[in-house]
C-alpha cells in the first residue's frame, strides 16, 4: 500500500479521508449503520472509523452518480431545482446532469471510506480537507514538479459528483470550497471556507514525492509585503544580468 | 447610466467589505481619468482602486509579468525560460516553471496598451471584467445566480503563479468566469493582497447581463439555507415524493 504519512504532516482540523469504488463486498470493513447523503460520508469517516456503504444506504442521489440505480426521472428530467429554489425552470436545473460525472451502470456496488490513519487499503481518492493555507500547499506541490495549471469544477447541485467521481474517472484533481455548493450548504456537511480536494490514485504519489521535497512555507510567505518586493525586483535583475551575460 | 451599469446596480445589494472593480482594456488612453503615479504589479492593481481609486495604467506602471500577459511587450526570457520560479522556490525546475506559460492566458501582442480599473461605485467606463472579493456566502450566492437560468457547470482554473492572468486576462478573452481562493497564488500571498479564503471572482462583461438578471430574480437565501438539515432532507423527500407520485399517476 501507498505510504500517504506525508500528509498527517499537516495536522488537518478533519483527517484525509481516503475512498475506494468496489464490485465486490470489502473484507474487514464494516457497513455502515445509517442512511445517509454520498456527501455526508466524508464527515462520517472523518470521526474515525471506516465503513462501506452500499445502495440501501444512500439518500439523495448518491446511487445515481455511482451507478447502482437506473437514472430517476424526477431528478434528470430537472423537476427537483426548481422546487428547492435552486433553478429557475426544470429546463436549466436538466442541462446540469449531462456534465456531471457517473460511474457507469452497475460497476460498483460497494463504496468504502477510511480516515487516513485506519487506511487498510490503496485508495482511489483521498479526499483533503484543508483551510485555505494548506490548500495552498497541496495545489503548489500539484504543480512542483509538472508546471501543471489547477483546474476546479462544480455545479450548485450534486457537489458531491465533482468531490468523490471526477476525480476517479478522470485522473485530475478537483476542489471546492464547502459552502459553495446548495445540497452541502442545506445538509450543513461542513462549516463553510475549508477547501475540499480530492486526488486521483494516480497523482498521489507525485504528491507525495513533491511534499516530502519542497519547502512547505516560502521565505517570501514569512518576510511579507515589503521584504516580497524587495526581494523579487533585484532577483529578476540579477537574473537579468546573467542573462544579458551569457 | 447605461444597460450594463444599471446591471451592476445589483452587486450594492451584497454590501462587500471589499469593493468590486471594474477593469476595461484599452488600445487608446482613456479620457477623464488619471495615470496611476505609482509602479505597481498588475494584482496590486486591483487592491489599489479596490481602496478606492480610479486610473488607468500603461506599459511603465508595471513591475512583474504584467505587460507581458496584456500583450505590452515581445516577450520576457528570464521568466517564460521558467528560470524565476525556482528561485523562489515555487518549482523544482525551470521546466516544470516554463510549462506553465503556453497555458497562461494572455492578450494578443501590440492590442492593449492601457487598462483602466475603478471602484464598482465611481465606475464610469463599461468594465471588460468585473472582480468581486466575496465572503463564501456571497461567492455561492453568485455562483447559484450564474446557474439558475441555464443550468452551467461552474470552473475556477489557475496556477501557483501568475494568478493575475487567471483572474483578469481569463475571463476577458475565454467570456468564462472565474475564480480563486484568496491565499492560493504565490505572488498574491507573498504580498498578503486579500484577507485569506476570500473568494476572488472575476466576471466578464457578456456574462454580467445574465447574472444580474438572475440576482435579481431568484432568492438569494433558499428556505433550505434557514432551516436545519433534518428540516432540509424531510423537505428535499417530499419534494421528491410529490414527483413519484405525479410521474407514476401520468402513466
Amino acid at each position: 500500500m501507498r505510504d500517504l504519512s506525508i500528509f498527517k504532516k499537516f495536522n488537518f482540523e478533519r483527517p484525509p479521508v481516503g475512498v475506494k469504488f468496489l464490485l465486490n463486498k470489502p473484507d474487514g470493513i464494516k457497513k455502515l449503520d445509517k442512511t445517509l447523503a454520498l456527501c455526508e460520508m466524508l464527515p462520517e469517516a472523518q470521526k474515525g472509523e471506516a465503513f462501506y456503504a452500499t445502495k440501501d444506504d444512500f439518500e439523495c442521489v448518491g446511487p445515481l452518480v455511482l451507478g447502482m440505480e437506473e437514472p430517476p426521472p424526477i431528478f434528470e428530467s430537472g423537476q427537483v431545482g426548481p422546487r428547492l429554489g435552486l433553478f429557475k425552470e426544470a429546463r436549466a436545473n436538466r442541462r446540469v446532469y449531462p456534465p456531471i460525472p457517473f460511474l457507469a451502470k452497475g460497476s460498483v456496488r460497494y463504496a468504502v471510506f477510511s480516515p487516513l490513519d485506519k487506511l487498510t487499503f490503496d485508495p482511489d481518492v483521498l479526499v483533503c480537507t484543508a483551510n485555505p493555507d494548506q490548500a495552498e500547499i497541496l495545489l503548489r506541490a500539484y504543480a512542483y514538479t509538472s508546471g501543471k495549471m489547477w483546474q476546479a469544477r462544480g455545479t450548485t447541485v450534486i457537489g458531491c459528483a465533482w468531490l468523490f467521481i471526477y476525480p476517479y474517472v478522470t485522473g485530475e484533481l478537483n476542489f471546492t470550497v464547502s459552502g459553495l455548493g446548495a445540497g452541502m450548504k442545506a445538509r450543513q456537511v461542513m462549516p463553510a471556507g475549508l477547501v475540499l480536494l480530492s486526488f486521483p490514485y494516480d497523482l498521489l504519489q507525485m504528491m507525495v514525492e513533491n511534499l516530502k521535497d519542497m519547502e512547505w512555507v516560502l521565505p517570501d510567505y514569512i518576510e511579507g509585503r515589503d521584504a516580497h518586493n524587495e526581494r523579487f525586483p533585484a532577483l529578476i535583475g540579477e537574473l537579468m544580468k546573467e542573462y544579458l551575460a551569457g | 447610466m447605461s444597460t450594463i451599469q444599471k446591471d451592476l446596480a445589483i452587486f450594492k445589494k451584497f454590501n462587500f467589505e471589499i469593493p468590486p472593480v471594474g477593469i476595461k482594456f484599452l488600445a487608446a488612453k482613456p479620457e477623464g481619468i488619471k495615470k496611476l503615479d505609482k509602479i505597481l504589479d498588475f494584482c496590486e492593481m486591483l487592491v489599489e482602486s479596490q481602496e478606492g481609486r480610479v486610473f488607468y495604467v500603461a506599459v511603465d506602471n508595471f513591475t512583474c509579468v504584467g505587460p507581458l500577459l496584456l500583450g505590452m511587450v515581445d516577450s520576457e526570457p528570464v521568466f517564460e525560460s521558467g528560470m524565476v520560479g525556482p528561485e523562489l522556490e515555487v518549482f523544482k525546475e525551470a521546466r516544470a516553471n516554463k510549462r506553465l506559460y503556453p497555458q497562461v492566458p494572455r492578450i494578443d501582442k501590440g492590442t492593449v496598451n492601457y487598462v483602466a480599473f475603478a471602484p464598482l461605485d465611481k465606475l464610469t467606463f463599461e468594465p471588460d471584467v468585473l472582480v468581486v472579493t466575496a465572503g463564501v456566502s456571497q461567492a455561492e450566492i453568485i455562483l447559484r445566480a450564474n446557474s439558475y437560468s441555464s443550468g452551467k457547470v461552474w470552473t475556477a482554473r489557475g496556477s501557483t503563479v501568475m494568478g493575475c492572468a487567471w483572474m483578469l486576462v481569463y475571463p476577458y478573452v475565454t467570456g468564462e468566469i472565474n475564480f480563486t481562493v484568496a491565499g492560493f497564488g504565490f505572488g498574491m500571498k507573498a504580498r498578503k493582497l486579500f484577507p485569506e479564503g476570500m473568494i476572488v471572482m472575476s466576471i466578464p462583461w457578456d456574462q454580467l447581463p445574465a447574472i444580474a438578471a438572475s440576482l435579481g430574480e431568484m432568492k438569494w437565501v433558499p428556505h433550505s439555507y434557514t432551516i436545519d438539515k433534518d428540516a432540509h432532507k424531510a423537505k428535499a423527500r417530499k419534494i421528491a415524493g410529490d414527483l413519484k407520485k405525479k410521474l407514476s399517476a401520468d402513466k
